[in-house]
């Protein structure tokens, strides 16, 4: 494929009317291509002056009370903060198991394998929880992400690595709140400056997820809110950026979920 | 329409909603929900889903405020595209689920009084309408039904009974004719 036939296919993409092969192998090139980044953008806003089409129509009063009524209420729940964390050890502090973060990566294979058996099974993981010698804190934060891994309504996506990740691989697992966990397996260690960073590909636009590194064993993890707009449908992908994060990815997609 | 809400910028006022401004909210929930309203409407053609999903959108810009990017384009065009792709995406959802139902569904479409719109948004709809007013009628129905059907290329190019290639060239063609027509006329779009 040349880059004339990734420019061609931007508007489309900006109408989101590329099938889904097209739009995966034009996602992929978007990740690392800044040039039809900025011609995307372009395109973007002649497709939203379509909007400006439609007959203005006047919502019920109750909408935008529920929506003021909705944030306050989110405010007060303090919620997670966008802002990528410089590594998954400082996220993990904050859940207060900073020191048992290699029982905790060993809990969460142990876990994920769990789930690929039998997502009801609790009690089994509920045994495994105890048998790790740890704080009641650490128990309870285990068991809080127990709970979440086999909750009815949790949701588990394979990623897949593309050819610049020979052997890698991740899961994510999420609630309907959005929380989300990552486990990633197989990557190398990250060089100086760099670290991983999980996106989320909603439609067209990838949105910056929380970034993360690889531990000595080979083992990373990352805990995430996703953003509201990733929960319906989303592709999870994972690309290397600077260790604080990138606002857009820059680097080619290493692991992805199916498109 | 209150006269001293078009003054404030619509970039500042998504700034403020960043910051937790409340307030801001509210000014730009005002000032855009009949033009969003209405887009989401066109595009469910079901009051309740559209109301559900306008919500879902203001509830998303409160969340994710901060991650508008103004050297990316104006507010409006991020406003529009999360609003687009929320409908676009409740829409698949509702016809996987129900296929009939939303088809049945269809709603007479009220335009709302003038009282809602204000005069920077009319001058904008009149800059597009007539701009789409000089696309050829092929190009015209190719770009309303990526747009405000939702369907992709491959749908498009089966329900018109023309080949893909066609497709393609009257999407691209429209848009292209859009963007010069537009361009320079409209600060809105940002093509200046
Ligand atoms: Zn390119």
């Amino acid at each position: 494929m040349v880059h004339a036939d990734y420019k061609e296919m931007l508007p489309i993409h900006a109408l989101a009317a590329l099938d889904a092969q097209d739009d995966r192998v034009l996602t992929e090139h978007l990740a690392s291509c800044a040039d039809c980044r900025l011609e995307l953008d372009e395109w973007q806003k002649v497709s939203a002056s379509l909007a400006m089409t439609v007959v203005l129509q006047e919502p019920s009063k109750e909408v935008r009370a529920r929506i003021l009524s909705s944030i306050s209420k989110s405010e007060r729940a303090n919620v997670v903060p966008l802002i990528p964390q410089k590594n998954v050890w400082s996220s993990l502090g904050s859940f207060g198991v900073i020191a048992a973060g290699i029982v905790f990566v060993a809990l969460m294979i142990s876990v994920l394998a769990l789930w690929n058996e039998n997502r009801n099974n609790q009690r089994r993981l509920a045994e495994l929880a105890t048998q790790i010698k740890t704080t009641q804190e650490q128990l309870a934060q285990q068991q809080k992400l127990i709970r979440q891994f086999t909750a009815p309504d949790a949701h588990m996506t394979e990623l897949m690595p593309t050819t610049s990740a020979p052997g890698a691989k991740a899961m994510i697992a999420y609630d309907k709140t959005g929380h989300a966990m990552l486990i990633a397996r197989g990557l190398p260690a990250a060089p100086a400056g760099k670290a991983y960073q999980l996106w989320y590909i909603v439609g067209t636009t990838p949105m910056p997820g929380k970034v993360f590194k690889m531990d000595e064993a080979g083992n990373g993890l990352v805990e995430d809110q996703m953003p509201t707009e990733a929960m319906k449908s989303a592709t999870f992908a994972i690309t290397m950026e600077d260790a604080n994060g990138a606002a857009k990815p820059t680097g080619g997609i290493l692991l992805h979920s199916a498109f | 329409m209150q006269p001293e809400l078009a003054q404030v910028d619509d970039v500042e006022l998504l700034k403020a909603v960043a910051r937790k401004d409340e307030q801001a909210l509210a000014d730009l929930y005002d000032r855009y929900r009949a033009v969003l309203f209405g887009l989401i409407n066109r595009i469910l053609n079901n009051r309740e889903e559209a109301e559900d999903v306008l919500q879902d959108v203001f509830i998303q810009v409160w969340g994710r405020a901060a991650d508008f990017d103004e050297k990316r384009g104006r507010p409006f065009t991020w406003l529009v595209t999360l609003a687009r792709s929320r409908a676009i995406d409740r829409l698949r959802n509702l016809a996987s689920r129900e296929r009939t139902a939303i088809a049945g569904a269809r709603e007479p479409t009220e335009a709302v009084s003038d009282a809602v719109s204000d005069a920077f948004l009319s001058e904008q709809r009149g800059l597009v309408n007539s701009a789409l007013a000089q696309l050829p009628e092929e190009q015209k129905h190719a770009l309303t039904l990526a747009y405000f059907d939702g369907l992709t290329q491959s749908e498009i190019a089966a329900r018109l009974g023309a080949p893909l290639g066609t497709v393609k060239t009257r999407m691209r063609s429209g848009l292209m004719k859009l963007r010069e027509l537009l361009g320079g006329k409209s600060e809105s779009f940002g093509f200046e």
